[in-house]
């Protein structure tokens, strides 16, 4: 007992006698005024535009960002409750710009903007600080989009692909399942090498409670991070989060490795933004947001890229959300965000409302990426389905009119029946790449002609559980090559007409009991 | 056009810099004279701020704050005024000094917006944060 006792005096004195104090000059200020969450603040003379500075108040300290600099006083905003602050409170300046701690103990945590643990799990201990604001890489780092991100959606796949640092807008009404993609795409990059960060601003903390449980659930907490801003807590929280884990991505980027970031939701973090920008008497714009909400967003997103392999070949991929008010795209924020993004995913409500959820509607949703976010294999089974999709509604639309229709256009009716059947897909059950390559193949080929639309469903089902028992081979061929060959074609016709034989009897007798 | 307290301040420092005490004396009357015309009179308190601080620029003069747990002897004091006006390059200095048991030892510099905090309190303060890390 007696030794380590002394060992642990001895140490005590060791770090003792190798702490040198420093005396350093700081600068202070004196709170002049205080209200929603904005201080003004006298004095400060030598601060930096967004430097930290901390509030000294009678109940501990709190921080803030210096957002405005005026000829006698600094607009600060304070990152935390300002019920403890009065006027005249001593401010001190911290010297450095607004900075969170990242690194790999972000990953399966939630923490606030700050970087601070709301999970409590205990507290992060990381000795790496990246500043929240960053200015994007540069064209000579960058490399256009090329790799794929399987989100396990069969209509997101298959008509809008998303690609490895590129930003695909969300977008739609409340209550549509804007989230819902989100999540499932987190879910599925399990085993694809890729780090996760969702980010929710101004959201419900039960709403977000939900997902992180139902990632958990999934196993998709071993490689997200969630950084969260609730609605109770202030603007400027919700205003500095996107940043944060903009931050904890870059971290990832910056050790070559590819990151997903979900910014869950965009039109949330300008209502946030407007707020401060107004309280710090920023004249308002349209629809009263300041003048730079523009470059709030696209300074935000222009921090997602493709990096190439001189500069580790990292990839950070944002899937920004917006809620639109009653379907309006037009309004300012939904704009703005769809010019800046590379496509955009729309949400309708009435193809919600018809049953086909995912409600991605085929003709306002793109991807400027395109094809090139595609494995070879899926490229050919799934080229013209976009095309097919958006042409089916409008077919649709006006067949309604007419009893007479030709064969041909019948014929087309009849596969896009099929193939808006094959679109929808449950949530949390994401499919993979080779999955996805069958059931197109099988649709376009017109394999699933002759199989009932409401047994569509049921015969999906069927034929991937009948793939992984019977025909793992082929499904691993598909992802290895990742391309359809004569031979792989064959041997995937094969596959899907052994299982339609099993399945053919039952067909058969339905067809006989209708008679 | 309205005219901010920190305008009133600088003409008046403008008016009354060079000018002997009696002269400043008629100025100032004058001065007050203008205040009453343009209804101004209640902004006194912040032109008197203002001007406080433009003489003091002007005249290269700081205002500083020393607090320690004992009260300095003249040595010391001299010492640390010295320090201060080598370190701030000003050349007229006007400290006030407070004693404040609870700071151990060591002294506390305060002067415009800047703080030198060589307390005791503070060094053993930082040295359990750097135990704790």
């Amino acid at each position: 007992m007696n030794t380590t006792k002394d060992f642990i005096v001895e140490q005590i004195k060791q770090q003792i006698s190798g702490y040198k104090a420093k005396i350093k000059e700081q600068t202070i200020g004196e709170v002049l005024e205080i209200g929603d969450g904005i201080a003004r603040v006298s004095g400060l003379s030598d601060t930096m535009m967004s430097e930290m500075v901390e509030f000294d108040t009678a109940e501990g300290s709190v921080l803030g960002v210096v957002l405005n600099l005026e000829e006698d006083s600094a607009g600060i905003v304070i990152l935390g409750e300002c019920q403890g602050i009065k006027e005249g409170d001593k401010v001190m300046a911290l010297k450095k710009i607004l900075e969170i701690p990242v690194g790999e103990e972000m990953i399966g945590r939630v923490v606030n903007p700050l970087g601070i643990a709301l999970d409590g799990k205990g507290e992060i201990k990381s000795n790496k600080f990246y500043p929240i604001e960053k200015i994007a890489p540069g064209v000579i780092t960058r490399e256009s989009v090329k790799q794929p991100v399987q989100t396990g959606i069969k209509a997101i796949d298959a008509m809008v692909p998303i690609g490895r640092g590129q930003r695909e807008l969300i977008i739609g009404d409340r209550q549509i399942g804007k989230t819902a993609i989100a999540i499932d795409t987190i879910i599925n990059q399990k085993g694809q090498n890729m780090k996760c960060i969702y980010v929710a601003i101004g959201q419900k903390e039960s709403k977000v409670a939900s997902i992180v449980a139902k990632l958990e659930e999934h196993g998709a907490m071993a490689y997200t991070s969630v950084v969260l801003a609730g609605a109770s807590d202030p603007a400027s929280l919700a205003y500095i989060a996107p940043y944060a884990g903009s931050a904890i991505a870059e971290y990832f980027l910056d050790k070559g490795e590819d990151v997903l970031i979900v910014y869950d939701d965009l039109s949330k973090h300008a209502v946030a933004y407007r707020e401060i920008s107004l309280l710090l008497r920023r004249p308002p714009g349209r629809e009263a947001y300041p003048g730079d909400v523009f470059y709030l967003h696209s300074r935000l997103l222009e921090r997602s890229c493709k990096l190439n392999s001189d500069f580790g070949g990292g990839s950070i991929t944002a899937l920004p959300i917006i809620e639109t008010q009653a379907g309006d795209v037009s309004a300012y924020i939904p704009t703005n965000v769809i010019s800046i993004t590379d496509g955009q995913i729309y949400l309708e409500p009435d193809l919600f409302n018809q049953g086909n959820r995912p409600a991605i509607n085929a003709g306002l949703s793109v991807s400027r990426v395109g094809s090139a976010a595609q494995i070879k294999a899926m490229k050919k089974v799934a080229g013209k389905m976009r095309l097919e999709a958006a042409q089916y509604r409008e077919l649709a639309a006006f067949a309604q009119f007419g009893s007479d229709l030709d064969d041909e256009t019948l014929a087309k009716l009849e596969r896009g029946k099929r193939l808006l059947e094959i679109f929808k897909q449950d949530q949390y059950v994401p499919i993979s790449v080779a999955n996805q390559v069958l059931i197109f193949y099988a649709v376009t080929s017109g394999l699933l002609d002759n199989i009932p639309v409401d047994k569509i469903d049921k015969f999906e089902e069927e034929l991937f559980r009948y793939a992984t028992n019977s025909g793992q081979d082929i499904l691993d061929e598909i992802v290895k090559k990742g391309e359809l060959n004569k031979d792989l074609t064959k041997k995937v016709e094969v596959l899907i007409n052994d299982f339609k034989s099993t399945l053919d009897y039952l067909i058969k007798e339905e067809i006989e009991e209708n008679k | 056009m309205k005219i901010d307290a920190k305008k009133y301040a600088e003409a008046l420092f403008e008016t009354v810099d060079k000018m002997n005490q009696d002269k400043a004396g008629k100025a100032i009357e004058l001065f007050i004279d203008i205040l009453v015309q343009n209804n101004n009179l209640s902004q006194i308190d912040k032109i008197i701020y203002h001007f406080c601080r433009i003489w003091d620029k002007e005249k290269g003069l700081i205002n500083a704050e020393i607090t320690s747990s004992r009260p300095l002897n003249s040595q010391t004091s001299k010492l640390l005024k010295d320090y201060l006006l080598k370190k701030t390059k000003k050349q007229i200095i006007e400290s006030k000094e407070l004693v404040e048991a609870d700071i151990f030892g060591g002294v506390i510099i305060k002067y415009e917006d800047k703080i030198l905090d060589g307390s005791l309190k503070k060094r053993l303060y930082d040295l359990k944060n750097a135990i704790i890390k």
